[in-house]
């Protein structure tokens, strides 16, 4: 059985180092729908996971996941396709760190949007149309189980996702669907250069490391990781 | 809420889901009916239309509604049916007579008989029962514990029961619906009640049923004690001989 993988903030960092891994060599992902802002870095990393994928579909979907609509409007294109999604991988993340003092509601907000109401989103909508489901990996981060100053809005928003993936473990189980929760600490992506701009990113964890990780929660060796919330770190 | 249903077609043969959902509570002690109460965090009803979704030969969903819970079972069929095609029936003043509702507006000839109070419920459960050549089907499972008859006025013990004649009544169940009907005719026709219909089926239309074999697992909620260990139950329910999802 052939199964399809949506990934979403694939345009970069560890969203982009998953579709190159699932398209270079999961034998079992036909297809690998990458969601993420418009942008020419989202087409020159799709055009590259093409080039690699071999005969696997490659489906581009725009969508700013700030917006609330926006993962309707995924599944409506992927409903149009006849795409259905057996895998999740809910990493698209934002983040503007602030003290209490600076931090502006807007940018508050956005990060719960992106961080929190997007992934519970895909899954919602997946359930409600009936997508044959069968795993969600929640990308959190070390910054989610202890609280770090200067970073409010993203420690917040990442405590939400290790504590929402909790809640979908139990009520997604009656399904037959596995929920993952990975934290990675700092990896070098253009995230982390946000939070820590003065930090050597050949130093840290590389989003190919975490990459593989998530090929391998996504084999049948995964199966056995029911992990409540999986760090990776170096 | 707007839902849409993928463009997958259902293989044959095609089922009507039929939903005894008409109870309302007496014995649970909950303040609405025990099929509303939460389990896992879904409501009870809800792990039954879980299963009949993801099992493709489901066709339609028909189930009963509790007076004054029509809202209710709307709201929780909406939430959880994904699109496939569900039908609320008023429930009867019986269990026998919302079963015949049940079956009176199902589409399908071949109909899966369930009820809500049985959450430990699984695909393949379904997916057994309607792969099984018999037409008409159900679990039952063997007892494990001994029985006797008493006198019900002295209360003596009269004698032992054997076990190996005696089976615990299970669902889900599989008919014709067409036998199924007729069973119901009759029964009513004859001023006869049943609280189950297999028996029903085999008295009044001499059409044989099978029986496969049921799971201690597959429990009958009904007292605020048994919501209690459900809840235990349900946490490595789903974990154990999982059923991978169709597409």
């Amino acid at each position: 059985m052939t199964k399809t993988v949506l990934i979403s903030g694939a345009s970069k960092g560890i969203g982009l180092a998953t579709a190159r891994r699932f398209a270079r060599g999961m034998d079992d992902v036909s297809c690998i729908v990458m969601v993420a802002r418009q942008s020419d870095t989202f087409d020159s990393a799709v055009a590259e996971v093409r080039a690699i994928s071999g005969n696997r579909q490659i489906f581009q979907v725009e969508a700013d996941l700030s917006d609330p609509e926006a993962v309707k409007c995924v599944f409506d294109r992927l409903d149009a396709e006849n795409v259905t999604v057996n895998y999740i991988i809910n990493n698209a993340a934002f983040t503007k760190p602030a003290s209490i003092n600076e931090t502006h509601m807007a940018d508050f907000e956005r990060t719960m949007r992106v961080n929190v109401y997007a992934p519970f989103r895909f899954v919602q909508e997946a359930l409600l149309r009936n997508h044959p489901l069968e795993k969600i990996i929640n990308i959190a981060s070390t910054a989610g189980i202890n609280g770090r100053s200067g970073w409010l809005s993203y420690s917040t928003s990442k405590a939400a996702v290790i504590n929402m993936s909790e809640v979908m473990r139990e009520e997604l189980a009656p399904y037959g669907v596995d929920v993952v929760c990975l934290s990675p600490g700092r990896c070098a992506t253009e995230l982390r250069k946000t939070l820590a701009p003065d930090e050597d990113p050949a130093t840290i964890m590389q989003p190919e490391q975490v990459a593989d990780v998530i090929a391998m929660m996504s084999s049948p060796t995964g199966k056995m990781l029911l992990s409540e919330n999986l760090v990776v770190r170096t | 809420m707007s839902l849409h249903r993928l463009t997958r077609p259902h293989p044959e043969p095609q089922v009507s889901f039929l939903l005894l959902s008409g109870g309302v509570g007496a014995r649970s002690n909950h303040h609405e009916p025990k099929q509303f109460y939460k389990l896992a965090g879904h409501p009870m009803v809800a792990h039954s239309i879980i299963a009949a979704v993801r099992t493709p030969n489901v066709a339609e969903i028909v189930v009963n509604a509790p007076e004054g819970y029509e809202e209710r079972t709307r709201e929780i069929m909406e939430a959880y049916c994904a699109g496939l095609p569900y039908k609320i029936i008023p429930a009867g003043a019986t269990r026998q007579e919302s079963c015949e509702a049940l079956a009176k507006a199902a589409d399908k000839d071949i109909v899966l008989l369930h009820e809500a109070a049985r959450p430990f419920i699984k695909v393949d459960m379904l997916t057994d029962l309607i792969e099984n050549s018999a037409v008409n089907a159900g679990y039952c499972l063997a007892i494990s514990f001994s029985m006797c008859r008493i006198d019900s006025e002295t209360r003596l013990v009269k004698r032992g029961v054997s076990r190996e004649k005696v089976f615990d009544i299970q669902l889900p169940q599989k008919f014709e619906r067409d036998t199924l009907l007729a069973a119901h005719a009759k029964a009513r026709k004859k001023a006869k009640a049943y609280n189950e219909d297999s028996v029903m089926v085999v008295k009044m239309t001499k059409q044989p049923v099978l029986s496969l074999e049921g799971s201690s697992r597959n429990i009958k909620i009904t007292t605020p004690e048994d919501f209690i260990i459900a809840e235990g139950m349900m946490k490595d329910f789903h974990s154990k001989g999982k059923v991978p999802a169709h597409d």
